[in-house]
């Protein structure tokens, strides 16, 4: 696929792999119903479509896939190998964020009728974003990333080794909760912060939060967008 | 205050000039007391004085401490203690009380420990790309945060990364927290 192009270019091994679209219409279950082959051929085609969708965050499954080509009377593998593909092609969408008019051009070089290209569209919108985040938070290379925190506020004020004297000591215990990038586990972090860190730690971070809003920050992001 | 026999016996030993020398007692008394004020944690005592008679010094020191002695209850336990040479005392009593602030925070923090934070580090990167997706363009913290390990003073690094919305929620909680020291000093102040 080339990513100069806002089309999406597909090697002849993808586009035979999703030719099934444009040959369901041979199916002997179409053959047998003549009338109705335009209605049928469009559901068929979205079937597929939202099926591929469907996979897209539960994985394959084989006893729907075998469900479907026994409905519409296609081969098993084939049947497969067309939604396998139709799950790389959706998630190549979601990887270069196509527009919807490239998209719709990309899809017309696969001989794409109307109709399946619609529905082909409408099931890649509807999961466009989710399938992005995915592809951009939970698949990517990650440091272990900020969960929740929480806080507390105690006072010491007495202690064995000092039974005698009045103390009045404040101090926070702050609980941190990462999520790390690869195993999704949690690692929590309890840590005692003293008054003045806190302060510290507060002024510091608020430094780093006005960082991403100055001029530097907003002219580096409009060179790239 | 109670102190076991050989801690009693060896106090009675520093009244007694004849066994520790005046400039020895003075050089004992300064070398145990800089241990609390001096960054180097080795200090040489020399090999006249043995590490019991150290010890049992500074679980008077201790005690004192822990029992929030004064001066007269102090001079009052030494005399109990039959070591009564004035000098000698005064000595003590005078490095006692330059150092009591920092023996009594020592103290105070040799109790349960947790991690302790001490500073953080942060860094802002722009993500541009990955294998998963080609135009990301999406600001990212990483936060280095500084840690001491509880009951040791090994010093270790927590690392994690949070989007520019993660921040801004781990800095409201943080600043939530803030404000209740500025609410204790409010209402310090109006008690006052």
């Amino acid at each position: 696929m080339s990513t100069t192009s806002s089309l999406l270019l597909l090697d002849d091994e993808r586009k035979a792999q999703l030719d099934l679209l444009n040959k369901i219409d041979e199916s002997e279950y179409l053959k047998k119903h003549y009338d109705t082959k335009i209605c049928i051929y469009l559901l068929a085609a979205i079937e597929i479509c939202n099926a591929a969708s469907g996979y897209l965050f539960t994985g394959l499954n084989a006893k729907s896939i075998t469900n479907a080509a026994n409905h519409l009377q296609l081969d098993i593998e084939i049947v497969r190998t067309t939604i396998d593909s139709l799950l790389w092609l959706y998630t190549e969408c979601a990887k270069s964020k196509i527009a919807t008019d490239a998209l719709d051009e990309s899809l017309k070089l696969l001989g794409y009728s109307t109709p399946i290209r619609q529905s082909f569209i409408e099931c890649y919108q509807s999961k466009a974003h989710q399938l992005y985040t995915t592809l951009a938070n939970d698949l990517a290379l990650s440091l272990p990333h900020y969960e929740n925190l929480h806080w507390r506020f105690d006072v010491q004020i007495a202690t064995r080794n000092m039974r005698h004297r009045k103390q009045f000591d404040p101090f926070f215990i702050v609980k941190l909760i990462l999520i790390n990038g690869s195993n999704k586990k949690e690692q929590v972090h309890v840590l005692q912060v003293d008054p003045l860190t806190l302060v510290h730690i507060v002024q510091q971070l608020e430094l780093a939060m006005n960082e991403s809003r100055n001029n530097h920050a907003r002219r580096i992001m409009h060179t790239f967008r | 205050m109670e102190l076991n026999s050989e801690i009693e016996e060896d106090l009675r030993r520093l009244n007694n000039s004849t066994s520790i020398a005046d400039n020895q007692y003075e050089e004992l008394i300064d070398k145990i007391f800089s241990i609390f004020t001096s960054a180097n944690s080795n200090i040489e005592f020399s090999t006249s004085f043995d590490r019991r008679l150290v010890s049992s010094i500074l679980t008077f020191i201790f005690e004192c401490v822990k029992y929030d002695f004064d001066e007269t209850s102090i001079r009052s336990k030494l005399d109990d203690l039959q070591f009564t040479n004035k000098i000698r005392q005064d000595r003590f009593l005078n490095q006692f009380n330059k150092n009591l602030p920092v023996i009594q925070l020592y103290l105070k923090q040799k109790s349960i420990e947790h991690d302790r934070l001490l500073d953080v580090n942060w860094r802002l990167d722009l993500q541009l790309k990955t294998n998963y997706t080609d135009k990301l363009l999406q600001p990212i913290y990483i936060l280095d945060w500084t840690k001491r390990e509880k009951y040791t003073t090994k010093i270790d690094h927590i690392q994690f990364s949070c989007s520019q919305e993660s921040l801004q929620e781990l800095l409201e909680k943080l600043k939530d927290a803030q404000s209740v020291l500025h609410q204790m000093q409010y209402q310090q102040q109006t008690k006052k």
